[in-house]
């Protein structure tokens, strides 16, 4: 309830506290943690001076994973309990994974399964599971480099994302015990970190900028314009399911049938041959040939041979590359700079041919591992609040339409795509049967007109439709996506004003219900610890609402409220001020919510006179109006 | 959808109400709005603080890309004055642009076939493009003179030639990730 931020946005409640926070990168490869620290940002290193974080981790029987170089040690020993690319399962159902290529040698637990279980010998683990891992190896490495807990982080995602995929990544979060400020899209994020917003000032249209972002699983196409801090997403366009892993893919394959293996199953080999693969790739950036040995085999691998072997994975990105500008309605000539960013694009080819498709020679300057982590570290500190006169701001797309199936299996788009983020769009349905008190609604994420050609999301049942004639009924369906790119929806009957429950089942993702039991088991050892920072976080917040209210009071308490109004509100603030020695968590998150509960109206009234100031005399209740929001899709 | 948001968008960004607009102010004015409402500068504020600024800048930018986008402005202004739509009826009886727009169709189809099927397309949408353009033309004048059946009109034929870029785009995806 930080009232004063209406007339101040931006504003730190409590100007002398600085709050720690992160950036993570959380990468198919590699991970890092980035900070800023006397206003510069740096990724921070473990206790051996390492400041990536391999995305490996390791399961046994008995002992906790390991996590990072020492699990990646055990890949060619213990392949089937040793995790790599995770990231690729993020958000995926068991049957999409057979689909991108079956390339990954787990063994999962169910064929058909929305939330695929790899079996390890410590147990079935899903991938939110671990990437909850490195999450939490990079949030001890923070705070023990920060020397405190963190307030929040800003976790990097692929722009081509869906829903499913950002959903599992918050989850992933919440069970490594993280406070998400934003998820951010890992080109955007590289384009902070460039910093190319604080060049060619003077023009009011600004500059315009493409990111070629590709990492080992995913790969990002964004074009930017950048403006003073404004950086606007004009479109994005990309595939999370391409990357470095598939060049290496290309290239044991290659090697498998030079070897006279195409045809084997052990695990073990396969491996091998992905880390020759991935360790020849490397060189040919350097030098023009390699010699590789796997089992039996010797040979030679020149640059032109890789070049062969991956052209048609580049040619893949450069069609997304021409689709987004198609979308952003530029031609290439446009684009004043190209930034590159993953370890990917260390790949001599990619540069070349990216160079000469915009023509221009793309900026290589920021390393491309680190820039991502470095750029999420700056928005972090931000929306801390650490930095409260910036002028920078990100305002971001949603790469894929958001559509409702209707008649005959199609499917009617919503939200295009490269629509800016948040925004809401309101659908209305009605009846087909007098009496009918319940509809489902099938939500859908993709470019294609049919369901079966996009990616189901959710279904929904909306109950407690006022029983009525055929027609009658006008149901109001909202779909509002956040700044982080996330789906909700609310509905809501026009004609009574009867809010109709909605039922959400998740195409892909975990339940509520799932998320917690994990949470619950992940946090037993920590219980103790976790008491005794909730309460002190109750007791921060306290301080912070009773410091908002009293300055907001000072400000217009009496031009707002009338005087029986601050009365109730002044007693809620005496319950509050006392409950703040208790030691009970639940005391003092009670008078808070009861605090704000009475503030509301207040807050609804200063938002209102700050808005209408701004608009021009609009009402800020012509659009505020449905508070049925916040049901979240996909938890 | 529309009739159920603050009526005065044009008045939202300080823009004259008028199918002519000024891209760079419109521009201006939308970020320094954005700049004060981004869910962003109440990353740290009440919940209910963040579904408010949420719901404000959601606003934001369904007005701005409304304004932004020729057709929908036009469709925006006309039932700012009072012209009803209605998208399952409302079309055009004009038979020589039905024809064109049967050419055009064929043009589309055809395409896929040719020997460069995505240069091809490519050229289509331009010429599409083109088109739009020279509706937009007329549906300002028309707008100028308060001639409001004929702006409607004109906007009705613009929806038409968007389907067909629709439909191309689609196509060119199609082949795209076929390659």
């Amino acid at each position: 309830m930080a009232l004063l931020q209406i007339a101040e946005p931006g504003m730190a409640t409590l100007p002398h506290e600085h709050r720690l926070s992160v950036g993570i990168d959380l990468g198919t490869t590699n991970s890092l943690v980035a900070t800023v620290r006397s206003g510069v940002a740096d990724t921070l290193p473990d206790e051996t001076g390492q400041h990536l974080l391999p995305s490996v981790v390791h399961y046994s029987a008995g002992s906790k994973p390991q996590v990072g170089l020492v699990a990646q040690q055990q890949a060619l020993q213990d392949p089937l309990n040793t995790l790599a690319s995770i990231k690729r399962l993020m958000g995926r159902s068991a049957k999409e994974l057979q689909t991108l290529g079956g390339q990954l040698p787990y063994q999962l637990m169910d064929a058909e399964a929305n939330v695929p279980r790899i079996q390890t010998s410590a147990g079935a683990v899903t991938a939110v599971e671990v990437s909850a891992e490195i999450l939490r190896v990079l949030k001890e490495r923070a705070e023990a480099s920060l020397g405190g807990e963190l307030s929040g982080v800003v976790i990097t995602v692929p722009a081509y994302f869906d829903d499913a995929q950002r959903q599992a990544t918050r989850d992933a979060a919440k069970l490594a015990g993280l406070q998400v400020y934003r998820l951010l899209n890992e080109p955007t994020a590289a384009a902070v970190a460039y910093g190319l917003d604080r060049q060619d000032t003077a023009s009011t249209e600004g500059k315009v900028i493409a990111v070629y972002d590709l990492g080992g699983g995913t790969f990002d196409i964004s074009i930017l314009r950048l403006h003073k801090g404004v950086f606007e997403v004009m479109a994005t366009g990309g595939d999370s399911a391409l990357g470095g892993d598939d060049f290496d893919h290309a290239v044991a394959g290659w090697l498998l049938q030079q070897a006279g293996l195409e045809n084997i199953q052990d695990a073990q080999v396969l491996r091998h041959a992905l880390v020759l693969a991935r360790e020849a790739k490397e060189t040919l950036s350097g030098i023009e040939t390699t010699s590789i040995q796997l089992h039996d085999w010797q040979g030679e691998l020149n640059r032109s041979q890789l070049n062969a072997l991956i052209a048609g994975l580049i040619k893949k990105t450069l069609v997304a590359c021409r689709r987004a500008l198609r979308d952003a309605s530029l031609d290439k000539s446009q684009i004043q700079e190209v930034v590159m960013v993953g370890g990917s694009t260390r790949v001599l080819a990619v540069r070349e041919q990216v160079g000469a498709f915009f023509e221009r020679e793309p900026l290589v300057e920021i390393d491309p591992d680190r820039v991502v982590a470095l750029g999420a570290a700056i928005q972090a500190d931000i929306l801390a609040g650490n930095k409260p006169d910036t002028a920078m701001l990100l305002l971001d797309v949603i790469p894929l339409s958001l559509g409702l199936e209707t008649m005959g299996g199609l499917v009617e788009k919503v939200i295009q795509r490269n629509t800016t983020i948040p925004i809401a769009r309101a659908q209305e349905f009605t009846t087909f049967k007098d009496g009918q008190t319940a509809m489902s609604i099938h939500v859908l994420q993709g470019e294609r007109e049919t369901v079966d050609a996009c990616r189901s999301l959710a279904r929904f049942s909306l109950r407690g439709i006022p029983p009525m004639v055929a027609g009658a009924a006008r149901i109001r369906v909202t779909f509002q996506v956040d700044a982080d790119g996330l789906l909700s929806v609310s509905a809501r009957e026009e004609s009574t004003g009867v809010t109709a429950s909605i039922e959400v089942k998740p195409s892909y993702g975990l339940s509520d219900t799932e998320i917690e039991t994990m949470l619950r088991d992940s946090m037993q050892n920590a219980r103790v610890d976790m008491e005794a920072r909730r309460l002190r976080e109750q007791q921060v917040e306290a301080d912070r609402v009773l410091e908002a209210l009293d300055s907001a009071l000072q400000v217009d308490g009496e031009v707002l409220l009338t005087v029986a109004e601050r009365e109730i509100l002044l007693a809620k603030r005496s319950e509050l001020s006392a409950a703040r020695t208790s030691s009970q968590v639940a005391t003092i998150h009670q008078a808070i919510k009861a605090l704000e509960q009475a503030a509301e109206i207040y807050v609804a009234r200063r938002m209102n006179a700050s808005v209408r100031a701004a608009m021009a005399g609009h009402k800020v209740d012509e659009f505020s109006a449905d508070t049925g929001f916040n049901r979240p899709c996909q938890s | 959808m529309l009739q159920d948001l603050p009526r005065d968008w044009f008045a939202l960004f300080g823009l004259p109400v008028q199918f002519e607009i000024d891209q760079t102010a419109l521009t201006q004015s939308f970020r320094e709005l954005q700049t004060r409402y981004h869910p962003d500068r109440y990353a740290q504020a009440s919940e209910q603080e963040k579904r408010l600024a949420m719901q404000i800048t959601s606003l934001l930018n369904e007005a701005h890309s409304t304004l932004r986008q020729p057709r929908l402005r036009a469709r925006y202004l006309l039932e700012q004055a009072g012209i009803s739509f209605n998208d399952d009826r409302d079309t055009t009886s004009d038979t020589g642009f039905l024809m064109q727009q049967i050419e055009w169709r064929e043009a589309i189809e055809e395409a896929e076939e040719a020997a460069e099927p995505l240069e091809t397309l490519e050229q289509l949408m331009k010429g599409l493009n083109t088109e739009l353009q020279s509706l937009e033309q007329s549906f300002a004048r028309a707008w100028q003179t308060k001639t409001y059946l004929d702006a409607k009109t004109t906007l009705l034929k613009m929806r038409f030639y968007e389907r067909l870029l629709e439909d191309a785009q689609s196509r060119l995806e199609r082949l795209e990730d076929g390659l």
